[in-house]
């Protein structure tokens, strides 16, 4: 063999290494599973129906995806430092509640906007001094301040529906730049600040560290219970945020908003990637887990599928994805 | 140096203080407030005096003594939900219904739930009342319900939600709502020159809630598809059930769950499917469902090619009926009235009448304008004052007939033997009935 031939031969030889080297690198991702999952959805879909791609419909999956969204990734902070928060299903309303009253009576959006953001992160504080100070286990903590705070959302609408008198209350809906809304904005950039916190930031390596090996973590003089509750607190603020969110497209918040968000949000983080055992996930996991949720939903509305078989099929696709995770697991373990 | 799975003594007791402070506070909170009740029972004490607990039973029946028995009566009502505005308005109806006829009530609510449902149900038949007003969140539920109150002798009355018949049952008539308001929007799409190959018909169930209350949804389209030729034809009402997701190439239906937010997903995503240069009819059965479907319908920006309807004669409702040019009529149930005709029932069953196969609550169509005699459609100045959202007057009783129930069953219904008891006539706006 000349030289030249052999050192071809060579080149092509790294090169098939190093595509084998990525696809291992790729599959190796916790989140491959879904994220196959998502492609898979996609193309059948887009096979299924002629509308699926059509850009009002994908803008309707992102518009849709970004209230879950944006709480799923609150949550992936909490599920990665080893915790998971029901209460976002009563934080969500109750922020939405008390953003709408704010608004109507004339005080305007920006301070409706903070008062009901610091209503999620005293939710998330109260979460989290339990937990981390108290000890409390964060499924009854948190599924005690869901109940609490459900009840107070139809406390403060007293039960009825608080509409959003003016349509500006609603402006997170609303289509400023393109024809993309503006919650799809605000999703991308609480995605981006969170990807940068947690991959970059002594903080965000920390809750990794803390949702491993929580002793090794005290041990190794982490402040864990400040960490502990900070995330609580992130987690409170981005329910308080979707809430918002919701209300704003629908303009009008009631005490049965996002009543299903808790678990919704944290099987988007699950099929991301993350263990409920903490130390695993991140937020394009996260994401790629509402968007395959929220492509699914929207590809069985436009295929008709009833609705009783919507939720069967939901269920099943989150088995599935989890599934394709685990034998990759074992795959690389192997 | 300590470990996290040793929690001291001193952590463990600022977690129980915190706790109990807590549930304190809550509880000091929620005490000042009205109208929350959970499952504990409230009691409306009755104004006036009587014998109260025991059931009189007379052998003529409609002698008017009805009312009389009411005074001191022990009822227990249990509510839907008190989370939904138009359950609530029903609730707050009964409460006054009761203040007025002297009866003590006691309230619980459902939750929506079939266990809570079973739970108050016992709940009441321990209180050993006079009378128990049932409104069972769940169908199905209704029998197991019926089956506590039968072993304890209880009588009682099922409300929106058949049972298997030991509770009378008083409900609104689907099938009167579904086909008026099936002729109206037939007339306004007529109006405007809407033919069929060019209507999308979006159906908003709530799969869960059961015949009884979707079936409005069969009889709504069964009588449109008559209306407007071309229009796929169902064989019945009953062949719209709750799998059924689309009829032709014209006409889907989505499950919104009687609520705002998913009716609004489920419509925002079905309108992905529909073409842009068709109109839309939207149909829901309920208020909230429609607001639900509207919102997606104007996020869309085709809500100038909608017609749209109501139902329940919510206070949002009926403001919609009088301002948004799509909302073309409002099925009124008049649910913050219900706590009349149901003290009227039970001062009926009380003297001893017997009761149709299916009381009809008050109900009526209105529109902005239209009137279509021998019908219940009338304009909601009917019933309304300008900007008014209580109504001064309610429809005129209706005798018992013949008609399907809203189980999708043939049988008896009407109202018309509630005048005999004389408990109406003590409100006053019943037409027909006034003071």
């Amino acid at each position: 063999m000349s030289t030249a031939t052999r050192d071809v031969a060579e080149s092509h030889g790294m090169a098939r290494r190093r595509d084998r080297r990525f696809a291992a690198k790729a599959l190796a991702s916790p989140y491959s599973g879904t994220t196959i999952l998502l492609v898979a959805l996609v193309v059948y879909f887009a096979a299924s129906s002629s509308e699926f791609l059509e850009t009002s419909n994908i803008l309707v999956i992102l518009g849709a995806a970004a209230a879950i969204g944006i709480v799923a990734i609150g949550q992936t902070f909490v599920v990665v430092s080893g915790g998971f928060d029901l209460s976002v299903s009563g934080t969500a309303p109750l922020a939405a509640v008390v953003f709408g009253k704010i608004a109507n009576e004339g005080s305007g959006i920006v301070p409706a906007l903070i008062v009901a953001l610091a209503v999620g992160a005293a939710v998330g504080l109260v979460n989290g001094l339990m937990i981390s100070r108290a000890g409390f286990n964060p499924l009854i903590a948190t599924l005690g301040t869901a109940s609490i705070t459900g009840g107070l959302a139809f406390v403060v609408s007293k039960g009825l529906t608080v509409i959003y008198e003016d349509r500006a209350t609603g402006f997170l809906a609303e289509r400023s730049i393109g024809e993309i809304p503006n919650q799809v904005w605000v999703l991308l950039i609480v995605a981006c600040l969170t990807f940068i916190v947690l991959r970059y930031t002594t903080f965000g390596r920390s809750l990794y560290s803390l949702g491993g090996n929580w002793e090794a973590s005290w041990l190794a003089g982490m402040r864990v219970n400040l960490l502990s509750t900070s995330v609580y607190v992130i987690c409170g603020v981005t329910a308080a945020l979707g809430g918002i969110v919701i209300a704003s497209q629908l303009l009008a918040a009631d005490g049965q908003l996002a009543s299903n968000y808790a678990l919704l949000s944290i099987a988007a983080v699950i099929l991301g990637g993350g263990s409920l055992t903490g130390g695993e996930g991140g937020v394009v996991g996260t994401v790629i887990g509402v968007l395959a949720l929220g492509v699914l939903t929207n590809g069985m509305a436009l295929l008709h599928v009833s609705s009783f078989y919507q939720e069967m099929a939901t269920g099943g696709v989150l088995l599935l994805a989890v599934g394709l995770g685990r034998i990759r697991q074992l795959v690389n373990v192997a | 140096m300590g470990s996290r799975s040793g929690v001291t003594k001193a952590r463990l007791l600022f977690g129980v203080l915190f706790a109990c402070v807590l549930a304190v506070a809550i509880a000091a909170c929620g005490s000042s407030g009205s109208d929350s009740s959970s499952t504990a029972s409230e009691s409306t004490t009755a104004a006036g005096t009587g014998s109260g607990s025991e059931t009189e039973t007379s052998s003529d029946s409609g002698s008017g003594e009805g009312k009389a028995m009411l005074e001191g009566a022990k009822v227990a009502f249990a509510n839907y939900t008190d989370a939904a505005p138009v359950y609530l308005e029903l609730k707050k109806g009964v409460e006054a219904a009761a203040q007025e006829t002297g009866v003590d009530l006691s309230t619980y609510d459902n939750k929506g739930e079939a266990q809570q449902t079973l739970q108050n149900a016992q709940l009441m038949a321990n209180s050993n009342p006079d009378m128990i007003m049932d409104l069972n969140p769940v169908a199905g539920t209704t029998q197991s319900a019926e089956n506590i109150f039968e072993r304890e002798s209880i009588p009682c009355i099922a409300v929106n939600v058949p049972g298997s018949g030991y509770c009378p049952w008083i409900d609104l008539s689907n099938q009167a709502l579904g086909t008026e308001m099936a002729k109206v929007v037939a007339k306004e799409a007529d109006a405007k020159g809407w033919k069929a190959e060019d209507i999308e018909v979006i159906l908003v169930q709530s799969a869960g809630l059961g015949p009884a209350v979707n079936s409005s949804i069969g009889f709504y389209y069964e009588e449109l598809s008559k209306l407007i030729p071309g229009l796929p034809k169902v064989d019945s009402f009953k062949s719209i059930g709750p799998e059924t997701t689309t009829i032709g190439d014209s006409v889907v239906q989505v499950n919104g769950e009687a609520l705002r937010q998913p009716s609004f997903e489920a419509v925002q995503n079905a309108l992905q499917g529909i073409p842009a240069d068709k109109h839309l009819i939207v149909y829901s059965i309920s208020d909230e469902s429609s607001l639900g479907a509207y919102t997606a319908v104007q996020r869309a920006g085709r809500q100038d090619d909608l017609l749209i309807t109501g139902l329940a004669g919510s206070e949002e409702g009926l403001e919609q009926l009088r301002n948004n040019p799509a909302w073309v009529a409002e099925g009124d149930v008049f649910f913050s009235h219900w706590g009349e005709y149901l003290m009227a029932m039970a001062a009926a069953m009380m003297e001893g009448q017997e009761t149709p196969d299916m009381t009809a609550a008050p109900i009526a169509t209105e529109t902005k304008k239209l009137t279509i005699k021998g019908t219940g459609i009338v304009p909601i100045s009917t019933y309304y004052k300008p900007n008014s959202v209580q109504p001064y007057r309610l429809p005129p009783l209706q005798p018992e007939e013949e008609a399907v129930t809203s189980a999708g069953e043939s049988g008896t219904v009407g109202n018309q033997y509630l005048e005999k008891t004389g408990v109406l006539q003590l409100f006053g706006n019943v037409t027909g009935l006034e003071k």
